[in-house]
């Protein structure tokens, strides 16, 4: 599904490179849970981006379903935002004057599909969010948004799902719930990948990769 | 309805945006309205006088013969015709005319009858007062008598009040017949007459000599005063736009400064699959619908300035819907252009903008 070879990415503050990643290769499976691991600012961020095409490597080569993701023009980012790869913040990134079915509703109406209510309040009943349509995000705690944001990635049918640090901001009941409602994700033929420094969040994944100082240190 | 709740949310930022909007929208449509309805009713003032009644006024009056007027009527086949030729009594002013005169000016009687021609043939001892006049006299119905210069003359009308007009203030005047002389000075020696568009200046230059006359033509007056109330409404216009540009420029700007409070807002939708086209049409139907609330708003208060106006009586204001129509479609094309530059500036943000957290 997703390949990257040789990643380089450099940021530059000043007169300093930062390297945040060097020379990263990974495969990611179709419909596969991989965790990816490390310390704070090891590059995971970075390579979600990267992943996710919110910003173009320096160095190397994304495939995405062998396609050249590097040469994507913007109208072929736009799709590939539009039905392909989603994201899931940390921060949850909802829009805070919509309410939650504007909230989910909004990726549909970038593809341009006219679907009924009762189709989101299915993904609604799904993330456990069952009647809370009508809530604006300052109504709901932060478990509720980041269950918000999963349906809205639900709702949208990507075939990537990238959760970049999803339960940080969380405690632990809900951390739990949600890393559970993302691996569920795959019942639904999505491939998730989800970036997290909790150990035992990571161990419930099927493949685990650290990142260190840019590198893979272990697949 | 997303759309409708954006703009809602953001409503704080466009406020101010529709109130400078509305003043500039109001203050064009003022001017328009305004200049437009001035010009229409000093074209209608001066319409009531009678276009084609030309005006010759004497400067001085002592070397001409009075006789030069009858020639000229009859060189250039000239109907209907006056003189007026008054001076001052005590309190009030005799004049002296000819039948045609009620009928060039249209003027209305209260009482009894205008002079007609055999008064004026035969100098017959009647007068027609003018409204101040008669009241003046202390003469409240036709077939008093009057005393002018020591002779007792027999009311035949009183007029109604007329409008002031510009070339002869019938209401302060005692009229007699035209042959009538007591050898005063006359001190306004006018000649109406209605021309039927024949040259006559050089006839009038070689009797008269140039220079010792006046001639008017009302229809060239009413040129002239509308090409000025035209000019002044052309300035206060000149000035009611560069007070929409100004909002428009201020309009800009804080759309601009919006766009960038909102990046975050863009960013995600972008990640959601919003494409650049589909922000870009965002921001500039937005905009469009801030401006087109700005001018409904300003479209309001000019009808209710209208209103007021109207209602306090200093003036009459009738509104062309069809002119407003057309300027408030203008200004809605000129607000939709100024949405363009924020809307393609607001395209181009991207996810990181809005993701990045340094
Ligand atoms: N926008 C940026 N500008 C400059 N340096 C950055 C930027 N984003 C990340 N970095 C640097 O790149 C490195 C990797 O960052 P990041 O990918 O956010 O790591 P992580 O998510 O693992 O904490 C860090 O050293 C960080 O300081
Ligand atoms: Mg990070």
């Amino acid at each position: 599904m997703i390949r990257l070879i040789d990643i380089c990415k450099n940021y530059v503050v000043g007169d300093t490179v930062v390297k945040a990643l060097d020379k990263v290769s990974i495969d990611i499976k179709d419909n596969s849970f991989t965790a990816i691991t490390g310390h704070s600012g090891s590059g995971k961020t970075t390579l979600l981006n990267i992943m996710a095409g919110y910003t173009k490597c320096d160095e190397g080569l994304y495939l995405y379903d062998n396609k050249v993701v590097n040469d994507f023009d913007s109208k072929m980012m736009t799709d590939f935002f539009r039905n392909e790869v989603g994201m899931i913040f940390q921060e949850f990134h909802l829009l805070p004057y919509l309410n939650v079915y504007e909230n989910i509703r909004l990726p549909l109406i970038y593809q341009k599909k006219n679907i009924d209510k009762s189709f989101l309040d299915k993904q609604l009943n799904m993330v456990g969010l069952k009647g809370y349509g009508n809530f604006r995000p300052d109504q709901l705690s932060g478990g509720q948004k980041q269950r918000v944001a999963i349906a809205r990635t639900l709702v949208s049918g990507v075939k990537v799902v990238l959760a970049d640090e999803p339960t940080g901001a969380l405690d632990r009941k809900n951390a739990s719930n949600i890393v559970k409602l993302l691996a569920d994700l795959r019942n639904y033929g999505v491939t998730v990948v989800i970036v997290t420094h909790d150990e035992k969040i990571a161990s419930q994944a099927e493949r685990v990769i650290v990142l260190e100082n840019g590198h893979v240190v272990s697949k | 309805m997303w759309l409708v709740s954006n703009i809602w949310y953001h409503r704080h930022q466009f406020y101010l945006n529709i109130v400078a909007n509305a003043m500039a929208v109001f203050l064009i449509l003022m001017v328009s309205i305004l200049s437009d309805n001035v010009i229409k009713s000093i074209d209608e003032q001066l319409g009531n006088l009678g276009l084609n009644v030309t005006m010759l006024q004497m400067f001085s009056s002592d070397d001409v013969n009075d006789k030069w007027f009858e020639d000229f009527i009859n060189e250039f086949d000239i109907e209907t015709a006056s003189v007026y030729f008054s001076y001052n009594n005590d309190d009030h002013v005799v004049a002296r005319c000819d039948a045609d005169l009620g009928r060039m000016f249209s003027l209305q009687l209260r009482q009894g009858s205008f002079l007609d021609e055999s008064d004026i043939q035969y100098n017959n001892n009647c007068t027609v007062l003018g409204s101040k006049a008669s009241e003046k006299l202390g003469v409240s119905s036709v077939g008093d008598k009057v005393s002018i210069n020591g002779i007792s003359f027999k009311v035949k009308g009183i007029l109604e009040e007329s409008d002031d007009n510009l070339f002869v203030d019938v209401n302060e005047s005692v009229l007699i017949p035209s042959g009538y002389d007591f050898g005063n000075n006359v001190v306004n020696r006018t000649y109406y007459f209605i021309n039927n568009g024949r040259y006559i200046d050089g006839y009038l230059d070689e009797v008269l000599g140039e220079g010792n006359y006046l001639l008017i033509n009302q229809s060239q007056l009413v040129n002239t005063t509308s090409l000025l109330t035209e000019m002044i409404s052309n300035v206060l216009m000149f000035i009611a736009s560069v007070s929409l540009l100004v909002s428009l420029i201020g309009m800009i700007n804080s759309m601009l400064s919006n766009i960038r409070a909102r990046t975050y807002e863009i960013g995600i939708k972008k990640a959601m699959g919003a494409g650049d086209n589909d922000i870009y049409l965002e921001f500039l139907l937005e905009s469009f619908i801030v401006f087109t609330l700005g001018t409904l708003v300003g479209w309001i208060l000019i009808i209710g300035f209208a209103g007021i106006i109207n209602l306090s009586g200093l003036m009459s204001i009738r509104i062309d819907y069809y002119q407003c129509l057309s300027d408030i479609v203008k200004l809605l094309v000129t607000g939709g252009l100024c949405g363009i530059y924020p809307a393609y500036k607001a395209s181009h943000i991207t996810i990181m903008d809005a993701i990045r957290k340094v």
